[in-house]
This record gives structure tokens, sequence and C-alpha cells, in this order.
């Protein structure tokens, strides 16, 4: 630490014989000392630094709405209402659920390993619009400016959903400001979907063609896909939201002939395929993560591709099942059933697919293998559930109680957060060009694992004996489960600083990565870590498929 | 692409504007909303393909700038039976 | 941005540079659309719930200076469309004309906007404080209001137009675009030009033409 601080001693960027704090060439010359001003960094134009901005920055919103998840648990540790009032608990759990859906959850994996793995995964220099990608980080600051800001002015009692007429006509809350702040992180949303859609099209390595691209690529293309066409009407909705408050628009009033399930389709829209936007990413990270560590080709590499894109479209078609006790047509609630049960079919696909991935696979249980184990069986029980709640009858006793909160964190959280990690543990070494204690990190696999299931299964009974969710005053006979629950979450809790430590400590005392340290395939892993600015060298040429491990004959027992 | 394309494109424009006007003379209900909205499409279709110049675009081109309106109508297609048939 | 003799990072050549360009402004437009598409959602809505107070309110609506309105787009198309094969041609003075021209055409467009807000403001049918005296039912004031907010919601996108129209031409003016290199920046101008075009002729039928 000493000579960091000390300002004589600090490496000559030029002299690439001066160790200063790195300890071989390669770091030298990679991306992270390519510069070491602030401004090296607010106004770099290079993907993986401004995937480092994100990570940073998604990382603090993570903090904050992870103290307001914090506030609603311990609130719920005894039946009254003891550390909060009403008031109080509604911003909490609006706070929460705000910051974790648009300022982590939306841009976690895509914005962070995304914009740092797309350009080097198919052979790229940069991104398409380098330029564009940094001004969605800046769009996004913008927006978690205003969040920050609503945050000390009182914050906003609606719920993350906004729905109407509550946050049209009676919330005290700063409902004007939070969705200003949403609608502005949206377009953070839209420019880095364009990005990778036209990045996947148009800079592909030579003999880089679609059925050589790996999985992470399929489904990150699937979710700008959604980025670019469902995220419009999310903004366009908040606007009428906020007009509706400001000028009395009527549009979501009946009182003034609107219609207040209106807001309900243009909401939910964007926000059930948002949830695809969250999770297909990491449906791509486990992908890799499963093939890396079988060390085999992908089993039914076609199948698992095209249902990225099938969740992708599908996911469209589903909004209307947040609806069923709303009041819409019975027959649209039909239609919706149907479509949300066939949505399930693609995810069954890649579980199966993985699954067989494994069989008689080379698995080492390395960190990033036991995340995704973690992803895998949270995200099975999240989607089982998930096509309970989908059924009509079941959801007339199930909605609006905790077994939904349940279901969709055990996707949201279970799921996704744990491959956010995985993807962590995963490219850490290529990301800083260090090792991490393999131990550590498998121990806070398994804390995660354990944490989040002493949460959230006690919700699903919870729910189910008829808990609903947003109240914070609850009958004596629920305190059992709640308290299960907020036990979990600080185990949880904790489980979630530990990487913090040893992936802090490992880039200071962690020995040099070297190009491939899982020994795994994958254009990413033939240069070195962390990466020279510009990637490549020369631009690869592409020629064989993905995954291309050797298969290995089964050994005749005599 | 000639101008003399471009020309006769705009003419053929502005006279489907003239025919939208008129309709509106003699048309209501569904019949007036009908015509109203196909001859924006035609219209709208005639921008696309000839001053966005779609028809001298690969494919792919051609693909993103329609995926969108494919994407309203779904929007609009689902929602549609809510409303036809809501009972409340 | 100088105009560099080679590519910029990414990018292997030049043609890369132009497609990836033009399918970014078009993946941008379908975002544009999905945007409007919320609004023409909620003037379907009211149209079903309501549609004898929207053709009520739609006839008193100045339908002459919408179609003059729409005229004026139609021929602001027309010159961009132009401007973009002139400038595939290196025509560096046509093509300044033709954009100048259209970035006028969209400034009268705005100008016959507000003077027909101003004259539905003086005849009590502009949904406002002060301008609504002659509005008097609830659906037919909320038809009203769709038609302020997405009637100044394409004006915004078009007062967007106009600025890239002009910055576009600046920029050929002093020759930082060189034609027909990077006709590229004429060409995405002109696609979001269009499809500012594009929406307002779904919007005047839907607005000023409901019978």
């Amino acid at each position: 630490m000493s000579s960091v601080t000390n300002h004589d001693e600090r490496p000559n960027p030029d002299n690439l014989d001066d160790p200063g704090l790195s300890e071989t060439k390669t770091e030298r010359v990679s991306y992270l000392r390519a510069g070491h001003t602030l401004r090296s960094w607010l106004f770099t134009t290079d993907h993986k630094r401004v995937a480092l901005l994100y990570m940073m920055s998604i990382t603090f919103f993570f903090f904050i709405g992870g103290i307001a998840a914090a506030f609603v648990r311990a609130d719920l540790l005894t039946p009254s209402a003891d550390l909060m009032t009403n008031e109080g608990y509604n911003r909490a759990f609006t706070l929460h659920g705000v910051i974790m859906v648009w300022f982590f959850l939306i841009p976690s994996i895509p914005n962070t390993f995304g914009n740092f793995l797309i350009p080097l995964m198919i052979g790229a220099r940069d991104l398409a619009f380098p330029r564009l990608n940094l001004l969605s980080w800046y769009i996004f600051i913008l927006g978690g400016i205003f969040t920050l800001f609503v945050l000390i002015l009182g914050g906003v009692d609606t719920g993350w959903t906004f729905y109407t007429p509550l946050s049209s006509m009676y919330a005290n809350g700063n409902v004007v400001l939070v969705a200003t702040a949403v609608f502005i992180v949206g377009f953070s949303s839209i420019l880095t979907g364009l990005n990778f859609i036209v990045t996947i099209h148009k800079l592909r390595a030579p003999g880089m063609t679609w059925g050589r691209l790996p999985l992470f690529i399929w489904s990150h293309y699937a979710t700008s896909v959604i980025l670019v066409l469902a995220t419009p009407v999310l903004s366009v909705t908040l606007a009428l939201i906020a007009a509706e408050r400001l000028f009395g628009l009527g549009i979501f009033n009946p009182e003034l002939g609107g219609d207040p399930l209106l807001f309900q389709h243009l909401f939910w829209f964007y926000s059930h395929p948002a949830v695809y936007i969250m999770v297909l990413p990491a449906l791509g990270v486990v992908s890799e993560l499963v093939a890396a560590a079988a060390r085999k080709p992908v089993f039914g590499y076609k199948f698992v591709a095209g249902s990225s894109i099938a969740i992708a479209v599908i996911g469209f078609l589903v909004w209307g099942h947040h609806m069923f006790v709303s009041g819409q047509s019975i027959y649209a609630s039909a239609v919706f059933s149907f479509l949300s049960l066939v949505v399930a079919v693609p995810s069954g696909i890649k579980i199966y697919n993985w699954t067989a991935t494994l069989y008689k696979g080379d698995i080492s249980l390395d960190p990033p293998f036991l995340f995704a184990m973690g992803f895998i069986g949270l995200f099975v029980v999240g989607g089982l559930t998930g096509l309970a709640v989908a059924m009509l009858a079941i959801d007339v006793h199930l909605h609006d109680t905790y077994f939904v909160v349940a279901h969709f964190h055990y996707i949201m959280v279970g799921g996704t957060v744990s491959a956010y990690f995985g993807a962590l543990h995963f490219w850490w070494p290529k990301i800083v060009g260090r090792l991490y204690s393999v131990v550590w990190g498998r121990l806070s696999a398994m804390f995660i694992f354990i944490g989040f299931n002493f949460t959230f299964f006690p919700q699903f009974i919870l729910g189910y004996e008829g808990m609903p969710r947003r109240y914070h005053v609850y009958p004596e006979q629920f305190q059992v489960l709640h308290d299960m629950s907020s036990i979990g979450a600080s185990i949880l809790g904790i489980a979630y600083l530990m990487p913090a430590v040893y992936l802090y400590y490992s880039l200071r005392y962690g020995q040099p990565a070297g190009n491939n340290p899982w020994n795994v395939t994958g254009l990413e892993w033939t240069i070195p870590s962390p990466p020279p600015k510009h990637n490549f060298d020369e631009i690869p040429t592409v020629d064989g498929p993905p995954y291309n491990y050797p298969v290995r004959k089964e050994a005749k027992h005599a | 692409m000639k101008t003399g394309v471009l020309f006769s494109v705009w003419v053929a424009l502005s006279a489907l504007l003239v025919a939208t006007v008129v309709a509106s003379f003699f048309l209501t209900g569904i019949p007036s909303l009908a015509a109203g909205l196909s001859i924006a499409s035609i219209k709208a279709g005639l921008v696309f393909w000839y001053f966005m110049d779609l028809r001298g675009e690969k494919g792919l081109v051609r693909l993103s700038a329609v995926v969108a309106i494919l994407w309203l109508f779904i929007f609009f297609l689902l929602v549609a039976p809510d409303y036809l048939f809501r009972t409340v | 941005m100088r105009e560099l003799p080679k590519v910029q990072t990414p990018y292997v050549d030049r043609a890369q540079q132009h497609e990836a360009g033009i399918m970014g402004m078009h993946i941008f437009l379908a975002s544009e659309i999905m945007l409007f598409g919320g609004i023409f959602m909620a003037i379907a809505v009211i149209r079903q719930a309501h549609s004898q107070e929207v053709v009520e309110y739609s006839k008193e609506l100045h339908y002459y200076l919408g179609a003059i309105n729409t005229m004026l787009l139609l021929t602001s198309s027309f010159l961009v469309a132009a401007a973009v094969h002139m400038s595939r041609h290196a025509r560096r003075k046509a093509v300044l004309a033709l954009l100048v021209s259209a970035a006028f055409l969209g400034l009268l467009f705005l100008g016959l906007k507000g003077f027909e807000y101003w004259s539905e403001f003086q005849e009590g049918r502009l949904p406002v404080a002060g301008g609504m005296e002659k509005i008097n039912s609830a659906p037919g004031r909320l038809f009203l209001n769709l038609y302020l907010v997405s009637t100044s919601l394409h004006a915004v996108h078009l007062t967007i137009g106009v600025i890239a129209l002009l910055v576009v031409a600046g920029r050929i003016y002093t020759r930082r675009s060189a034609l027909p290199q990077r006709s590229v920046v004429v060409e995405t101008t002109a696609a979001y030009w269009h499809l500012v075009d594009i929406i307002w002729i779904f919007l005047y039928p839907l607005l000023y033409l409901a019978r």
C-alpha cells in the first residue's frame, strides 16, 4: 500500500521495465495500465474500461438496494410495526425494488460482462459504437443521481410497479422524480442493446459464423433485442404517469374516462420481457460455465442458442399473466396463461442440455462451476413455481402473496445474482490478470446458496398460507417463518460480502493468471490477461466450432 | 436511384393525402378508421421503401426497420382480447 | 472528429463502418417506433372506449392545417431523400441546398403547429389552463390531452430532426464530413427524418380525421 501513496514511486507508464505495481510485462501493456489518470477512465471509449465503470457503479447500487432490503427484513422480525412506520416500510421496499431492478439487475451482466466479453469473444477490437457505449454509462449515472436524490428527499411509496391510480393520484412520494430516473436509465439500456446488436452482426471475426458463436453471445443478442424493443414502451408509460400526476392527463383515471388497466398493459409489456433481460444473460453465463466445467462440447448447441431467441420472442407474449386478478377479460387471461406455459419449454431445453453436457464430463469443483450448479437448482425451483402462478385458478390464491415474492427472487436473485457471481469468479482472472483463492470462492458459492434458500424458501410457505406481500404487520402465526427468512437474509448478506474481500486481496497479492487459467476454449482465453488495449494484435480467424474440446473415449474396463 | 423516381413517389404521397382527407368527408365509423389507417400504411410503406431506400438495402437492414412494426402488431393483437371482451 | 484517412477503431474497412452506422440508426428507429407505440395504444383504447366523443372533438380540430403540415413534411422528406441521392454522387452544393430547405420546411411545420395550438387556445379547445372553456366532457378532454401529448412529442422529435439536418449541413459545408465517403451521416439523419414523417402520417388521420 505504501508504494501507492508515495507519489515519487509511481510507476512510469512509458517505461515497460519499470515494475511499479505490476508483476508481469503483460500487465504493463494491458488496458488497465493504458493511462493512469482519472480522465483516462472517465473519458475512455475502451469497452473493457467502460465495463469496469459499470461494475463499480452497479456494485454501489447493489449495496444501497441491499441496505433497503435489510431494513425490510429487520422490520419483519416481529409481527408489529416496530422499526418503521407504514409509510416508511412502503418506501423501503419500493426503493429496494426500483434500485435492484433498474440499477442492478437489468445492467448487471450485460453492461459488465457483456461489455467486457462480447468484443473479446467474437474477435473484435471494440463494440461497434465505442462513444455511444461511454455515453450509455453517463446516462446510467445521471439516472442514478436522480434516484439518490429521491432517496435524500424521502423516497417513494408506490412499489417498483408504479400501479395506477395509486401512483398517479394518491401516492405522496416523489413519483415524478423516480419516474424520471427510470426514464433516463432506460435510454442507457436502449443504447447498450443497440450497440450489442450491431456489434454481433457486423464485427464478428472472419470465420466466426453464427453457428460458431459462444452461447454467451447468443443470449446477449436475445437480451439486446428485448432491450431495444421493450424499454421505449416503459419510457413512454413513465412519461404518461408523470403527465398524469403533473397535469391530470386522465389516461389512467377512470373518472376522466381513462383506464387504469391500460397502465398495467403498457407497464408489463416492458416489465415482463424485462425479467428475461435479467435472466437471459445469466443463462448465457451458465452455458459458458457448464461447458467449461464439463470440458465437453455443449450438448445440443443449436437448441441452446435457439432457445435464447425463443425465450426473447415468447417472453413478449406473456405479460398479461401479471393481470389475472386485475379485472382483465377472462379470455385474455386464458391466452396469456397458455403462452406463459409455452415459455417454460425453451427454458426447460436449456436445463436438460446443460445436464446432458455435464454427463460424464471432466468436472472439477471450481467456484464458477459451484455457482452454475447453484444457479441451475434455484432457477429450476423459480421456474416451476412460475408455472404454478401461471395457472389461472392457482394464481387467484397465490396472487400478491409471498409465494410470488419467493418465485421471482428465485429467478432474479437465486438465478441472476448467482450467475453474476459465477461470471465474476470465472472471468475475474481475465479481467484483472490475477488468480484469487479458490477455497474462498467455493465457500462463498456455498454460503450464497445456503443463505439464499434459508431466506426465500420459507416465503413460499408463507405465501401459500396466505401472507400477502408488502405488509409489515402480520398475524403471529407467520413469525417463525419470517424470522427464518430474516436470519437467512443475514447469512446471504455476509456471503455476498465475502467475494469483495478475497477478490480485492487477489488484486494485490494474487498470482498472475496467464492467458488461460481454466484451460478452456474461447477467443477471450487466447489473449493475455488482462487483455491489451486493442484486444487482438491481429484479428483472429476462426476455423472450428465453439467448445471444441477433445472428446474422451470411454475407458474399457476389463 | 433517380430523383425522378423520388419525385413520382412524392406525387403519389400527395395524392394519397388528398385521398385520406376526401375519404374522411364521406366515411364514418369503422370504414373511416380502416380507410385512414390503410392509406397511412401505404404512405408509410412508400416512405420506407423509396425515401428510406429500403429497396436498395440488404435484408438485414430491412428486417431491423420492420421488426418494431411486427412487435407493435403483437402488442395490439394481445391487448385486443382484453378490451374487446372485458365484462367489468 | 476529423475525417481520418483510415477507418475508426473497431472497424476493418469503410464498408463495414458504413453498414454498422446504417444498421445502428435503423435499430434506434425501431426503439422510436415502440416509444410512439405506447401513445398509439393509448389512442386506440380511448377511441374504442369513447368513440362518440373522440369523433365529436376530432371534428373541431383544424384538419386543413394538419393537411398542410402533412404536405410540408412529405415534401421535406422528398428533399431529404434527394439529398441522400446527391450525397452518394458527391454533389456537395445540391446536398447543402436540399438539407437546408428540408430543415426550413420543418421549421415551417413547427411554426404552423404553434399557430394551430394558439388558435385552439383562443377558441377554448386546448386542454391547458385557461384554454378549455369549450371542453365539456371528460372523454373529450382526454382525447384532446392525447392530441396535445402526441403532437408535442412529435414536435420535440421534429425539432431534434431540424437540428440534426442543420448540423449535418454544417459538417458538409465545413468539409468535416467529406462526400461521398461520409454519406452515411446524411443517410442516417435522413432515415430519422423519414421516421418522424411516418409517425405524423399515422397521427394525422387518427387525431384529425376521426369520423
